[in-house]
Order: structure tokens, then C-alpha cells, then sequence
């Protein structure tokens, strides 16, 4: 036999399965058809997925674009895209003229208050000034004290003649029960009294009986 | 269905076209994977890979005379075959064009040798030499087809056929002189 013959039973040979193997293909059969099902599905859906993206990546790419392309117009000064611009730029520079006319009014009537303010505060400056100098001037402060000169009759020794005797009086007259006070020492007391003008009534009376001591307190003061 | 109304209801994917398609393929795919792969569970990957680029791609198919479509699959099919292989079992050839004058061995065999024996020889061959002798012999393909699949020289295949032939002519005496 030649080796044609060999290779022609070997081409029969692999042309087709043996049961063991086809039965095996034919168990594979449907796995296959399922995986192949399953990876055109996984395509799709990545496909789906790529398209998506690139959609999106196109619009945000687009956006982009608009934008740029929007902002280079106002630049350039390319003829069509001036046409567009000068419309819609003639009606806002009528708004800006007219807002410009209401702050230029806004502007002088500010500045006239302006003026008549400055105005005011010279002249209170110079006011304040004049004040200023005039009290520099002027003698300095004096403290008036006014003393209170008035008298009172104490008919009761008891502590609250302490307290008062604290605040500054010029006569304290205590009023003490009826008693013998020896001529000497009574002569000093009438001398005071006399000089006061206090007792002048009771001297006249001519039985002269002391009711009350009386102590300057002023002339206590003065003397320490 | 007509090929041509099966090719072209697939080009616009209609699931049910796509199922004919592949029911009426899926042996002769499946052979061709199991020829060069040896295995059911990577021929069945295969297969799957197989249909899906004929699904993906059966838009680019236009020429549909002489078996176009069923050549197409093949082509498809050797490609993705040897593809997996090569990345699964990787081969070098090498090229000896000195063998090239030598003549051509007999190969004497008998009428009773059954085709499983003959599966087992081939298959048994060093890889580089059985893809070769598989390419040319079973898929009648010729040395230069055989070198843009392979992607070697011309030379290279016919050189390793040479010794494919050699090393079935060195076992079948062994395998002769064993029955004896």
C-alpha cells in the first residue's frame, strides 16, 4: 500500500468522531450553545456599556466644546458670529445706557450731599474748636460744698445720738435733766451762750436755770 | 432554509438563524477542534469561541459558492484550534531543508488496520509533525496554506511532513513486525 492509501484511511480516519466522542459532543452540545449564549449576551451588554460611555463622553466632550467655542465667539471677530452678537448686545447696552443715567443722577445727588455735609462739618468743627479753646481758657472747676446749718434737739439720750453725732453740724444742744452746776464752771458756757444770742430770754427772766449743755462743735473742729 | 437566507438572517442576528447555524455546524466544528486538541473539555471552549466569532463576524462573509460558508467555519476553526494549542502546549519548529532532496517513505499498511489504530499513530506523533501531517493530510491544505497558519516557511512544512512520514513509516514496521 502506498502512503496515499495510508493518508486516505487516515483522512477517513479523522473525518469523523468515533461514538465514544460523538456522544460525548453531543453531551456537549448545549453547554456549548448556553456558554455561546451567554458570552454574546456579556458582549452586548459591554457593548452596550462602551456605547454608553462613549455617548456620554461625546455630550460632556460637546458641552465642552459648545462652551469654548461660545467664549472664543465674544473674542473673535468672525463676521456671522458678530451679526448674532451685535443683536442681542444692542439691547443690553440700551439697559446698561439707561442704568448707567439712574447711577450718574444717583451719583450728583450723593455728591450734593456730600457737599452740604462737608459744608456742615466745617462748621461744626470750628464750633467744637471755638468751645474747645473758650473752656481751655475759662477758670477751672470749682466745687461748691454747701453746709446745712440747722439744729436739733435731741429729748432723748440714747444710741441713735451717736450716729448723729457723726454727721458734720454745727450745734448739738443736749437736753439733760435739771441739775446744780457750780458758778465756775457755768461761767464759761454763758460766755458762749452769750455770744451766740441763744439765751438772752432766759437771762432776762432773771432766775437763770440751765436745761441743756450745748457744744460748738465748729469751734471743736477749728480749734484741732 | 436556504445557506444563503440562513447566512443572511444570521448577519442580522436573529437568534433562531444563529441556533440553525450552529446546529447544523456544531459537528463538524466540534470534530475539527477534537482533531487538533485531543480533549472534549478544551475543544468544548473552543467550539463555544469558534461560533461566537462566526456570529460576530459572518456580516464580513459575501462569497457563498463552492462550500464558501462551510470553508469559512473551517478556516475559523483551524485557526482558533491551533491558537489554543499553540498557547497550551507551545512548539518551535525548525527548519532542515537537506531533507528536502530525500525521497518521499513508503508507508505500507493492511486493509484491516482500523481507523482508531490509525488516530492512535497520528496522534502519537512528536506535536510539530502531527499538526503538519493533520493540516496537509486531512485537511488538504498545501504547504504554503499550511506556513501562513503555522506561521512558518513553506520549507519548514514540508520539511516536517517528510518526517511525519518517516516516523509513521518507522512505527507502522514496528507495529507490522508486533502483529507478526
Amino acid at each position: 500500500m502506498s502512503h496515499n492509501e495510508f493518508e486516505r484511511k487516515a483522512r477517513e480516519a479523522f473525518h469523523e468522531l468515533n461514538e465514544q466522542d460523538l456522544a460525548e459532543a453531543m453531551q456537549a452540545r448545549e453547554r456549548v450553545w448556553n456558554a455561546l449564549n451567554s458570552k454574546t449576551k456579556k458582549y452586548r451588554r459591554y457593548w452596550g456599556l462602551l456605547w454608553f460611555l462613549l455617548g456620554l463622553l461625546l455630550a460632556i466632550g460637546g458641552m465642552c466644546f459648545k462652551n469654548m467655542l461660545s467664549s472664543k465667539v465674544q473674542n473673535t471677530d468672525i463676521p456671522i458670529a458678530k451679526s448674532e452678537i451685535t443683536k442681542n448686545w444692542e439691547i443690553e447696552l440700551k439697559s446698561i445706557r439707561n442704568e448707567m443715567a439712574d447711577l450718574k443722577q444717583k451719583y450728583q445727588v450723593k455728591n450734593q450731599m456730600f457737599d452740604s455735609l462737608t459744608l456742615q462739618h466745617q462748621k461744626l468743627f470750628a464750633e467744637l474748636q471755638g468751645i474747645a479753646s473758650s473752656e481751655m481758657n475759662s477758670s477751672s472747676h470749682t466745687v461748691q460744698i454747701q453746709y446745712e446749718k440747722d439744729t436739733i434737739y435731741v429729748t432723748k439720750v440714747n444710741t441713735e445720738v451717736v450716729e448723729k453725732i457723726k454727721t458734720l453740724r454745727d450745734t448739738v444742744f443736749i437736753e439733760v435733766p435739771i441739775m446744780e452746776i457750780e458758778d465756775d464752771l457755768m461761767t464759761a458756757i454763758d460766755s458762749d451762750l452769750e455770744k451766740n444770742g441763744t439765751t438772752k430770754e432766759n437771762k432776762s427772766n432773771g432766775k437763770y436755770k440751765r436745761t441743756s449743755v450745748q457744744f460748738n462743735f465748729r469751734n471743736n473742729l477749728s480749734n484741732k | 432554509m436556504l445557506e444563503s437566507t440562513l447566512v443572511k438572517k444570521c448577519q442580522q442576528k436573529e437568534p433562531d438563524a444563529q441556533r440553525q447555524l450552529f446546529e447544523g455546524y456544531y459537528n463538524y466544528v466540534y470534530t475539527i477542534s477534537f482533531r487538533y486538541l485531543k480533549n472534549h473539555h478544551d475543544c468544548e471552549d473552543v467550539v463555544s469561541i469558534i461560533f461566537n466569532k462566526v456570529f460576530q463576524n459572518i456580516h464580513k462573509l459575501t462569497h457563498l459558492e463552492n462550500n464558501g460558508l462551510k470553508r469559512w467555519i473551517q478556516t475559523i476553526a483551524i485557526n482558533e484550534s491551533l491558537r489554543v494549542l499553540q498557547k497550551k502546549h507551545p512548539i518551535t519548529f525548525t527548519d532542515n531543508d537537506e531533507l528536502l532532496d530525500q525521497e518521499q517513505p513508503e508507508l505500507s499498511i493492511e486493509e484491516t488496520v482500523s481507523p482508531a489504530r490509525i488516530r492512535q499513530l497520528v496522534n502519537e506523533m512528536p506535536e510539530g509533525y502531527r499538526r503538519v501531517f493533520l493540516l496537509h493530510v486531512v485537511e488538504g491544505l498545501t504547504h504554503t496554506e499550511i506556513a501562513e497558519y503555522l506561521n512558518i516557511s513553506r520549507n519548514t512544512s514540508k520539511s516536517q511532513m517528510l518526517k511525519a512520514r518517516k516516523h509513521l513509516q518507522h512505527k507502522l514496521k514496528n507495529y507490522e513486525s508486533q502483529r507478526i
